[in-house]
């Protein structure tokens, strides 16, 4: 219990008036750097940056951090309230908490993803304090093929869940994959699909493609609807009903152990993670069908997940120096930039500075709960502001949000491009949500894939030598066997009831 | 008609923002011309500073450092814009493109800088010509590292198992097309060996991947394995400066571990070419004051930065150097 003492300290530095007061900034802009499409944490912390240069060290790191978290929570709003994800975390949430927005079921949407969000962050802050050091080395472990074998198994739990066809779902996330592929080939650096623009050659940015293809069609196709659509007036309260309180409990807890894992191991994400959360709710529903016409679980879960994936994210920072997603190497840019130097003598050298920071990551957490619970009635009139004015003005946060990430009207012009892709697949029914993942994730399976051959003696082989992958890719050939199974089945079932009707 | 009133002012001032802004910028323009009074009491107005790479980088950090240093001598502030993209030829194009008129420089990486332009030719839009160096402040370079429990204890252990062992040995790096992927490919060629080499995403996975076993070796800048070092979770097996450094004082060069190459990433500060020469003197100078200032000194040690000075001239000699030598390079076989 020698880590509570220093936790009880570390309480005591965050508490001074001007540690709470950088917190609270810190969270508050957190939140606001959710709630702008675009901008995400990436941005919002590699922006402030610069202004925490006459900082001390500790109010500078806590300021951060907050801004890192505060994110994840208020990405959710947008998401809920008009289908626009205000960070790449959120994607997932569009597809059940629009819906839930839609039968006016706002104000259960926001608050059980802020309580979702609050548990979540506060486990992993938890786990961050006493398991830290010995978690991080267990996920050092994964490697390329198991990493390559876990993006697999969730690229599979995600083909055919999103949308009503099973094909359509395909398609879309081919399109993602091929997507992915622009850019340069991360074995050989072969130039791939560039049409001579040099500003592919780092690939499509995934804002671009987030913002376009669910912020510009939702506008564009709304635009089109009648204007004036009959609005729930009400938002309702931000409880949810008794009855579905286990569902999102569960979820919760389901939500913060995938999360948790998923921020240890190197090279995943937050949308990873809310992602993965998703497909699990789904598959572990009793009731799958409700999904996408706005099942709790379906909000619950992911915006727990993400949020617990923002603390278990530090882990690997703080006890091995090791950065495992952009966010983070910004955050440690920033703790170079200050002096300290994360990895494994920081809990030696600076133990006042990194208990401090966990200690301020409980009150922040605690802060972002006390603020959105009775915030979220406020953000959710949001949704009863008409139409003609709220989209010139989403439409501008959006170009802001995306020139914001690499300062360039290229990205403008391919954010439009992808706004009209967007508006056509929703014409053909497309789903974008299967794009987007299958886009984030090829990017990473591919890169995965070639670093697991580059490194293996045996070619592909080794992927079903290794413990952990070859589980995985049992687990995908379980799931894709079962899948084909009820196809068949289903489609024999038909056949006998239209043989008897006939 | 409330709703009316509350557009009527928002409109208004919308029209006033954009006017606002439209006038700034003919301000701007009509600085460029009048080329005697720009250098008299220059700089007036603080200078804008492009960082080809984002924000928290490894260039960002030195840009930033020495910048804030500097404005205690050019009595004007630096503005960082940061125009990451394209593996720094984004941010490298808006610097050739500049205004001349003094107020927008950049930071310039080598050999980054100078590769680009070798292997993509037409497709990058500027010329190592395009620029004109003031300062270079860091030259970080190359490193061969293990982790603690490795078999290697030096270079030629390495080399020596990689010949014995074709296509054994795993070694992680930057990807191909950098200047890491050259020095692998000339240490290959010298020594006939035949390594596997796994690309990586940056330091940080590349760290992870060596302590979990999943690489023997990998190779990466001397700035960036410093907290791992210090904590002896690995250890620096050779490194690929012209002489040993401060940062590393028992490591030996390649050079002196048998293999003859230098590998050095270098990160200092250019204008954009037709500049006025005494503008540059300016800044040349004030940048040579703040490298030797101790505030300055005092930070790039806690940021453990390996610190290499080098004025206008030996700076523009040294890219030159690097341009002739990386043009051989692809001429023998291009990348």
């Amino acid at each position: 219990m020698e880590n509570f003492g220093l936790l009880m300290q570390g309480f005591a530095a965050a508490l001074t008036p001007m540690n709470f007061l950088f917190c609270l900034l810190g969270v508050t802009v957190g939140q606001f750097v959710g709630v702008l499409p675009g901008l995400g944490p990436v941005a919002g912390t590699a922006m402030l940056i610069p202004l925490t240069y006459g900082l001390d060290p500790i109010p500078s790191i806590i300021l951060l951090s907050g801004i890192f978290y505060g994110a994840m929570y208020g990405g959710t709003i947008t998401s809920v309230l008009i289908n626009v994800p205000g960070e790449g975390a959120s994607v997932i949430t569009c597809i059940d908490g629009y819906q839930m927005a839609k039968q006016g079921r706002a104000g259960h949407a926001l608050g059980v993803a802020a309580i979702g969000s609050f548990v979540g962050g506060i486990v992993a802050v938890l786990s961050l304090t006493f398991l830290g050091p010995s978690l991080a080395k267990y996920a050092m472990q994964f490697g390329p093929p198991e990493f390559f074998s876990l993006m697999l198994f969730g690229l599979l739990l995600l083909v055919g869940l999103i949308g009503k066809s099973i094909i359509k779902g395909m398609i879309a996330a081919i399109i993602g994959m091929l997507l992915a592929l622009v850019g340069q080939d991360p074995g050989t650096g072969a130039e791939r699909f560039l049409f001579g623009q040099l500003e592919l050659l780092g690939g499509i940015d995934f804002v671009v493609l987030a913002i376009g293809l669910f912020g510009l069609s939702e506008i564009l196709s709304n635009t089109e609807e009648n204007m004036e659509l009959n609005r729930p007036e009400k938002i309702g309260s931000l409880i949810p009903p008794r009855s579905e309180w286990k569902a999102s409990l569960m979820a919760i807890l389901r939500g913060t152990g995938i999360g948790g894992i998923l921020g240890l191991i190197p090279g995943t994400s937050a949308s990873i993670a809310s992602l993965m959360s998703y497909s699990l709710e789904r598959k572990v529903s009793k009731s799958p069908d409700r999904f996408g016409k706005g099942a709790i679980e379906g909000v619950a879960g992911p915006e727990t997940a993400n949020n617990s994936y923002a603390g278990a994210a530090l882990i690997p920072l703080f006890t091995l120096g090791i950065p495992d997603s952009p966010t983070i190497a910004v955050l440690l840019g920033a703790f170079i930039m200050h002096g300290l130097t994360p990895g494994p003598l920081l809990y030696q050298k600076n133990p006042d500075f990194i208990w401090a920071v966990i200690a301020s990551m409980f009150i922040g957490n605690f802060l972002l709960l006390v603020m959105n619970m009775p915030l979220a009635k406020y953000w959710a009139r949001i949704a009863l502001i008409p139409y003609k004015l709220l989209f010139p003005i989403i439409l501008l946060v959006c170009m802001v949000g995306v020139y914001s990430v690499n300062m360039s009207l290229w990205d403008i012009g391919l954010t439009i491009a992808f706004g009209a892709i967007g508006y056509c697949m929703k014409k053909w029914k497309l789903p974008s949500a299967a794009l987007i993942l299958s886009f984030v994730l090829g990017k990473k399976i591919e890169f995965a894939l070639v670093q697991t051959l580059a490194g293996s003696e045996n070619g592909i082989l080794v992927l079903f030598q290794r413990p952990v992958s070859a589980t995985l890719l049992t687990l995908c050939g379980i799931i894709l066997a079962f899948g084909l199974y009820t196809t068949i089945m289903n489609k024999y079932r038909d056949y006998l009831a239209t043989d008897e009707t006939a | 008609m409330k709703r009316k009133w509350t557009a009527w002012v928002v409109s208004a001032l919308l029209v006033a923002g954009v006017a606002l802004a439209g006038c700034g910028q003919q301000k701007a323009a009509g600085d460029k011309g009048d080329g005697e009074k720009a250098v008299a009491g220059y700089p007036k107005k603080p200078i804008m500073a492009i960082v080809a790479f984002p924000a928290g980088g490894g260039t960002d950090i030195v840009a930033r450092s020495i910048l804030k240093t500097a404005e205690k001598y050019t009595k004007q502030g630096f503005v960082v814009d940061n125009k990451p993209g394209a593996g720094g030829a984004i941010g490298f194009t808006a610097l050739a493109g500049a205004p001349k008129d003094g107020y927008t420089i950049g930071l310039l990486n080598a050999p980054t800088l100078v590769l680009a332009p070798i292997q993509l030719g037409d497709k990058v839009k500027y010329k190592l010509d395009d620029f004109v160096p003031i300062a270079n402040f860091v030259t970080d370079p190359g490193v061969f590292v293990v982790a603690a429990d490795s078999p290697f204890q030096t270079l030629k252990d390495f080399i020596d198992y990689a010949k014995a062992n074709p296509n054994s040995v795993k070694l992680g790096y930057g990807g191909p097309g950098t200047s890491e992927a050259l020095a692998l490919r000339s240490l290959e060629q010298t020594n006939d060996l035949k390594i596997r080499k796994v690309p990586y995403e940056g330091t940080g996975p590349q760290l992870t991947s060596l302590m979990g076993k999943n690489i023997d070796i990998m190779i990466a800048n001397a700035s960036e394995i410093y907290p791992q070092y210090e904590a002896k979770q690995i250890r620096v097996l050779s490194i690929g400066s012209e002489k040993r450094i401060d940062m590393y004082p028992e490591v030996p060069t390649y050079k002196e571990s048998g293999f003859d190459y230098v590998q050095v990433a270098m990160r200092g500060l250019g204008a954009p070419k037709g500049m006025d020469p005494r503008q540059i003197q300016v800044l040349a100078d004030a940048m040579k004051k703040a490298y030797d200032d101790p505030e300055f000194k005092k930070h790039a040690q806690d940021l453990h930065l390996p610190l290499d000075y080098m004025g206008p001239d030996d700076f523009k000699k040294e890219l030159q150097r690097q341009d002739t030598f990386y043009r051989a390079e692809f001429a023998k076989s291009p990348w």
